[in-house]
């Protein structure tokens, strides 16, 4: 479940940072084994959205990023957010098993994703995702995920987490905040 | 003092200045752009270590006499990438220190940062450290050279 859980993370991570313009505001990734590596990452939001639309890769274009007719219609995804943000707040998927729970619920303005393994090492994850960044990255229109309009609403959101994996051989932390890097020098 | 001895005085007295200017002006300008620096320091006693720093004053002068019809035809492709680093290049210019990426495993130490307006990279290990700097001009001076050689490659399209 190690690289399940690394990779999304990463990605979630890096996708968060790509793109944003409020001034000072970071994103930052902690990935650390227990008594093993350990990575960390710390993104500038408003450095990305300066980056991002100079950025015309196939996919990737102004900041936005091109659905293909391979994946997932834009379309229908828009339509799935717009019909799940219109409903109640609420627990939406629960899950209970012997591999593990899983809750994903909608509340307080976030959606939620709770995940809880006891053959893990009893690890947790949590993903919590503010509504107005969804809203902004499925924005109405063109077949596109809207990267960048997403990654303004997440710098305005001001600080919090955003995923957090404990209780396992590994934890993951990605969380914004105003704070360059919070441990330079500490490591040294 | 004769008028003779009096002319070879002042000659003398601008010399020193123009020279003692020119001097101070390529030192400001040295400091102002700062160095490119490598050092590797190898743990064996008997391995390398060694330090070397480039003005990169200097660097920003050769790149600016390169005159354009040396340069190597680029595939036009290559422009795609050039406004990228010269959006990282402004945007790394006026932002504060930071370290970018940091990671530990269980022999090495990597930082990547952004220090005193250079880029440094640093790897420590058990077979020694690397460090490697260079200013993010330099970065946005090299960025000009691929400009004008992707110029170039267009116009020979």
């Amino acid at each position: 479940m190690r690289h399940a859980i690394r990779i999304p993370a990463l990605l979630v991570g890096l996708a968060f940072a790509s793109a944003a313009s409020a001034a000072d505001m970071w994103v930052h990734v902690r990935v650390e084994e227990r008594g093993g590596e350990r990575v960390h990452v710390n993104v500038p939001i408003d450095m990305v959205g300066h980056i991002l639309p100079h950025i015309q890769a196939d996919r990737l274009r102004d900041g936005k990023i091109v659905l293909e007719d391979h994946d997932l219609r834009g379309t229908d995804l828009k339509e799935m957010w717009t019909a799940l943000r219109a409903a109640k707040d609420g627990d939406y998927v629960t899950v209970r098993g012997g591999d593990g729970n899983v809750r994903v619920s909608k509340r307080d303005g976030m959606m939620r994703i709770d995940v809880d393994d006891p053959s893990d090492g009893g690890q947790q994850v949590r993903v919590r995702i503010p509504l107005r960044l969804v809203d902004a990255l499925l924005a109405p229109g063109e077949n596109t995920l809207d990267v960048a309009a997403a990654m303004r609403v997440l710098a305005e959101s001001g600080a919090g987490d955003l995923v957090t994996v404990t209780g396992g051989d590994e934890s993951v932390r990605i969380w914004v905040d105003d704070v360059a890097s919070p441990e330079e020098g500490a490591s040294r | 003092m004769s008028p003779r001895a009096r002319l070879v005085a002042t000659v003398a007295a601008l010399a020193a200045i123009l020279f003692a200017g020119t001097v101070t002006a390529a030192g400001v300008a040295a400091y102002r752009e700062g160095s490119i620096r490598v050092a590797v320091h190898e743990a064996d006693p008997e391995g390398t270590d060694f330090s070397i720093a480039v003005p990169a004053a200097l660097v920003h002068g050769v790149v600016a006499l390169v005159p354009d019809h040396v340069l190597p035809a680029v595939d036009p492709r290559v422009a795609e990438v050039v406004p990228v680093l010269e959006a990282i290049c402004d945007d790394l210019e006026r932002r504060p220190d930071f370290v970018l990426v940091e990671t530990w495993d269980a022999d090495e130490h990597v930082v990547v940062a952004k220090r005193g307006g250079s880029i440094v990279v640093e790897v420590e290990g058990p077979d020694g450290t690397v460090r490697v700097g260079f200013p993010v001009r330099t970065i946005r001076s090299v960025t000009g050279l691929v400009k004008a050689a992707v110029a170039r490659g267009a116009a020979s399209v």
